[in-house]
């Protein structure tokens, strides 16, 4: 399968999880986690910052449409798709690099998906929870769901990770 | 000229961070509060339809305890209409009679769509203005108060869940009709808050709260929950958690209530705040 081609299915993939699966769950108020962020975080590491944005601003708007929160994952999508380079050049080093290559666990190693996730997970995550809320009261509480959201979330998409490479 | 092209070339991925981000947040605050939503209107459609096939799923796994609920609420029912009959009116229906002028009609409806994870919770009920709902009904389940009617379409209205930040509602004590407000504090989607009852009033565990009367949204008397915890004193008034009596995780069937005399009440009280 072409590359383009793998990027949609997975998209639709997390698209319907997400939608059918997580938002169902409601474990509690505390932990909502929100898998489809990997999307942003498996594309490949050479593509242009432009269609980055553009890739998670889309896939934002999709979230929203879907739950009713107009604004509040677009967002949250769009910080976590800018904040990428940086995050990939700090993990990253020279001899590495290869514009070709997805973030993966095959790719880069276990430890090195597991950082990049937390941290790519946590700034969506951040963005997202306090602009939901929307307000500073109870800012200790939003963000012990942000730490305890991201946990599950990188968890999920670790699982995710390691059933696509092995299949 | 050339230099400035050149500046807009170096930053513009910055550029377009900044130009996507203004978009989101104009969409953010263009739905403070759901209204307005503009792709709610596109692809409402598409996403009701959705999650309306995903509830259903669900709610065919909670049959067995939609149906325990169901026959609680006839029993109850039955129990009160003996001799009321003409009074208690459950269809969306008129009665027609001269000693008793109805108040208010229920429009039953089910629940397609539901959240509680949020802090800002919605529901979406399978009624809209064609069945005679209009923005600011109360809705009830049949335990007791689940929330304000915001947002209506022909065949589907979004309802703000008791579990929202934003929800507001004036209750009191069934046992001595001391008033007080209730919010929600979004941790939890059993309890909420209420405040600002007086700080000489008795309160023992187990007291029931019901709403009153005053906002002509829900009637008098409808059940919120029942006092959970030792109150806490904060300046000359007494707040308390209490434990909802509509079960959030679990909520299927619901009713809209329609206010006959909502208009002619907001009316006055409006005439004497002009004043």
């Amino acid at each position: 399968m072409s590359k383009p081609v793998k990027y949609i299915i997975l998209f639709f993939l997390l698209m319907l999880l997400q939608i059918i699966l997580f938002n169902n769950i409601q474990f509690s108020g505390y932990i909502n986690p929100y898998v489809y962020v990997m999307f942003i975080i498996v594309l490949p590491i050479g593509l242009p910052t432009w269609a980055v944005l553009l890739l998670s601003f889309f896939t934002g708007l999709t979230v929203d449409t879907f739950s009713g929160t107009l604004g509040v994952h677009t967002f949250a999508c769009v910080m976590a798709g800018f904040l990428r380079p940086q995050l990939l050049a700090l993990n990253i080093t020279h001899e590495a690099y290869n514009p070709a290559y997805a973030p993966s666990i095959k790719n880069n190693g276990f430890r090195w998906f597991l950082v990049f996730t937390l941290m790519m997970v946590f700034i969506h995550h951040l963005s997202l929870f306090y602009v939901e809320v929307f307000r500073f009261t109870g800012f200790f509480r939003t963000l012990l769901r942000v730490l305890l959201s991201t946990l599950f979330t990188t968890f999920f998409i670790v699982l995710f990770d390691l059933f696509r490479s092995h299949r | 000229m050339r230099s400035l092209i050149n500046f807009l070339i170096r930053h513009s991925s910055l550029i377009l961070f900044l130009f996507l981000e203004g978009i989101a947040i104009i969409m953010l605050s263009s739905t403070h509060d759901y209204h307005n939503s503009i792709t709610t209107n596109i692809f409402g459609g598409v996403a009701t339809h959705l999650n309306s096939s995903v509830q259903g799923v669900k709610s065919f796994t909670h049959l067995r305890q939609i149906n325990r609920q169901l026959s609680y609420e006839n029993a109850v029912l039955r129990q009160k209409s003996e001799g009321t009959q003409k009074i208690l009116v459950m269809r969306d229906s008129t009665v027609t009679d001269t000693i008793s002028r109805q108040l208010y009609s229920y429009i039953p409806a089910r629940v397609v769509s539901n959240s509680v994870n949020k802090q800002k919770n919605y529901f979406t009920l399978d009624r809209g203005f064609s069945s005679g709902i209009t923005n600011g009904m109360a809705v009830i389940s049949p335990e007791g108060i689940a929330g304000v009617v915001v947002r209506t379409s022909q065949n589907f209205s979004v309802v703000m869940s008791v579990l929202n930040l934003d929800f507001r509602q004036s209750v009191k004590f069934r046992k001595n009709e001391y008033f007080g407000s209730m919010t929600w504090t979004g941790s939890n989607h059993s309890f909420i808050e209420v405040s600002e009852i007086p700080h000489h009033v008795v309160v023992t565990e187990g007291d029931t709260i019901v709403t009153t009367g005053f906002s002509a949204l829900f009637p008098e008397g409808v059940m919120v929950g029942t006092v959970a915890g030792e109150p806490v004193m904060g300046g000359n008034f007494l707040t308390m958690k209490v434990k909802l009596a509509t079960d959030f995780k679990n909520l299927s069937y619901v009713y809209v209530i329609k206010n006959f005399y909502k208009g002619e009440r907001r009316g006055l009280e409006a005439e004497l705040t002009n004043e």
